[in-house]
């Protein structure tokens, strides 16, 4: 067992107020990512739990024990820091085996585990090595294995992959997602890159100044997302968004091209259309007039970035074999079921675009 | 590391000429006091002061050491030196520690005080430094002038480590307290070696200053007995007022430990001066 409950969680740095009201449930053996822009609080939160950081209100449970006013390491938590966090001067067997060091487990219980560890993460030729001699994915896995030693009941990982070449990034993913198999633990990971936190998590919670916007799993805020923040921030290249005006069944947007609504929202209202690239492309009878000012192709996908009659660019996806050229003026059309709609506030309106 | 720029043949010639031109204004005294502190006598130094000895006699030092009570002199500036290193650095680097990493209320008031005693020399303190040590009863003893010393050295020893500390990620220390390390485990295990530099640098400093002080001693030690070398050269140039040869093997006596010391630390001791500007 391993679920941690954060009620009514606040936190500042002097009269900068940093988290506001937290109220989080995780679940048993769960994998949450705390995704944001910089400066949302996801690691200052993650911090919070490890204890590396004094909350001003609030509490936080693990398996229904107050851990509050715990010191971190009385908490069974463990962290992987951004920048490993490896004792330079100690090898890497040191490292790993520092924690029950200090915790005066005895020596030979310490090697046996150290080793063991070490095995799992494929780190058994280079125990006797420095930091300072290993490549950036040897020392996050060092500082995984440091982790690991503990057997806590959760993993933090803070941004634990950022430092690394995007290849090396792919790699450590899959050996994250891997690991999280094998271990029976509640695995609470931050990161700003909304791809890591799509392909790891099953529940993402997406912060934004302190605050919590939505907490989901992935496709559940690809699909769904609360408020346009989140439908901005979660996605690859990220969802355009058109100014419009309702109309009965309709929103009209600057130009006057007018597009057919799942569902009526009051006349007059100003709305935001949310399109992701993957639902326009080009078509005959489509709605949205452009001219084709980009053209990314990367293989399997191709990107067009087309401007708008007021200049502004809209993102969408085209097939691998279209035959679109720079300058060319083009209509997209828009599915219309996966529309998304937010109010001038930015809140979502109905519950549409629910399909997968 | 690349050069970040090259100089060409003439420039060389006239950097290598500049070096050398100052290691030998520097070299010079102590090569004359090399020179005359092994001639058998007086003489010969009044009358070539720059010429060798006729005969290469150990017998000078012989004397100073014993003599002229040299080994005793010798043994209280160790005891003060030795003791004031540890000391300070001990001291320095454990108040760096908690000025930088674990800051309270009043912490950059102290780090402050700390500064203005960079920038005022002790002496300007002096009358109540006297009768401070005087009410504890440590005029005229050791442990006084180590007491004083450390103290003059802390505000420069602090002003370096805290610097050093500076540079030191503060995740590998909230790493070691996750880990279950304690504050002192975290200052003694984590910190310290990793600031070792800094630490070097700051013994190097202590060392040479209070092997070389001449001032403090003067003021708060009265017997002899308890002279340290500096203050025993004094005596020793009252004593044997004309004896340059003997005068010059004292000193020869007194200037080993401080090279042996930037031999020793010497590369510590350009890492502290250098590292912190950039992150490696």
């Amino acid at each position: 067992m391993s679920t941690i409950s954060i009620k009514g969680l606040n936190k500042a740095y002097g009269k900068v107020q940093v988290l506001h009201d937290i109220n989080l449930k995780i679940g048993d053996n769960a994998f949450v990512v705390f995704v944001g822009p910089s400066g949302c609080g996801k690691s200052t939160l993650l911090r919070t739990i490890a204890g590396l950081e004094e909350r001003n209100s609030g509490s936080i449970h693990l398996d229904g024990r107050d851990i509050s006013e715990d010191a971190p390491v009385d908490r069974d938590v463990a962290m992987v820091f951004q920048s490993y966090a490896l004792y330079p001067q100690m090898t890497v067997r040191e490292n790993i085996g520092f924690a029950l060091r200090m915790a005066k487990v005895d020596k030979p219980e310490i090697d046996r585990k150290v080793v063991e560890a070490a095995k799992l993460l494929k780190l058994d030729q280079l125990l006797d090595r420095k930091p300072k001699d290993l490549s950036g994915g040897q020392r996050q896995r060092v500082a995984i294995g440091r982790a690991i030693l503990r057997s806590p009941k959760v993993f933090l990982f803070d941004e634990p992959l950022s430092n690394l070449d995007a290849e090396l990034r792919v790699d450590m993913r899959l050996q994250i997602a891997a690991l999280r198999r094998t271990l029976s633990a509640t695995f609470v990971y931050v990161t700003h890159d909304q791809v890591e936190a799509m392909t790891l998590a099953d529940t993402i919670v997406v912060l934004r100044d302190g605050h919590i916007e939505q907490v989901g799993a992935p496709m559940d805020l690809y699909h769904r997302p609360a408020n346009r923040f989140v439908a901005g921030f979660i996605g690859s290249p990220r969802m355009n968004f058109l100014p419009a005006t309702a109309q009965g069944k309709s929103a009209v947007l600057a130009d006057g091209a007018s597009l057919l609504l799942a569902h009526e929202v009051a006349d007059g209202a100003e709305l935001a259309l949310g399109l992701r690239p993957e639902h326009l492309r080009p078509s005959d009878t489509g709605e949205i007039a452009v001219t084709v000012a980009e053209i990314e192709n990367l293989g399997p996908v191709s990107y067009a970035h087309c401007a708008l009659a007021d200049g502004a660019l809209l993102t969408a996806q085209l097939p691998p074999d279209h035959q679109l050229k720079l300058g060319v003026q083009v209509k997209l059309a828009a599915e219309r079921d996966h529309l998304h709609l937010f109010d001038a506030n930015g809140a979502r309106i109905g519950g549409g675009a629910a399909h997968g | 590391m690349d050069k970040l720029f090259r100089l060409s043949r003439t420039e060389q010639l006239l950097v290598q000429f500049i070096l050398i031109a100052w290691a030998l204004v520097v070299l010079f005294p102590i090569g004359v006091a090399v020179i005359n502190s092994f001639k058998p006598n007086l003489g010969e130094v009044y009358r070539g002061p720059l010429n060798l000895p006729s005969e290469w006699s150990f017998g000078n030092y012989i004397e100073a050491w014993v003599g002229a009570n040299f080994s005793r002199y010798f043994l209280n500036s160790v005891i003060i030196s030795g003791c004031t290193v540890v000391i300070v650095t001990l001291c320095a680097s454990t108040t760096a520690f908690v000025l930088v990493r674990m800051p309270f209320r009043g912490s950059v008031i102290i780090f402050g005080c700390f500064m203005l005693g960079v920038i005022i020399p002790i002496r300007l303190a002096l009358a109540p430094l006297f009768v401070t040590v005087n009410t504890l009863g440590l005029l005229d003893t050791l442990t006084g002038v180590i007491l004083v010393q450390s103290a003059s050295m802390m505000p420069v020893a602090v002003f370096i480590m805290t610097a050093f500390l500076r540079s030191v990620p503060a995740e590998l220390e909230d790493a070691a307290r996750m880990d279950g390390a304690l504050p002192f485990s975290i200052y003694w295990r984590v910190v310290l070696p990793l600031i070792r530099p800094a630490i070097a640098t700051v013994a190097l400093l202590t060392f040479v200053q209070s092997w070389n002080e001449y001032f403090l001693p003067l003021i708060f030690l009265q017997s002899p007995e308890n002279y340290p070398i500096t203050l025993g050269i004094a005596e020793f140039r009252s004593q044997f007022a004309v004896q340059w040869h003997l005068m010059f093997a004292g000193i020869l006596i007194m200037l080993v430990p401080t090279i042996i010391a930037f031999v020793l630390a010497s590369r510590q001791f350009i890492e502290g001066l250098t590292q912190g500007g950039v992150k490696e």
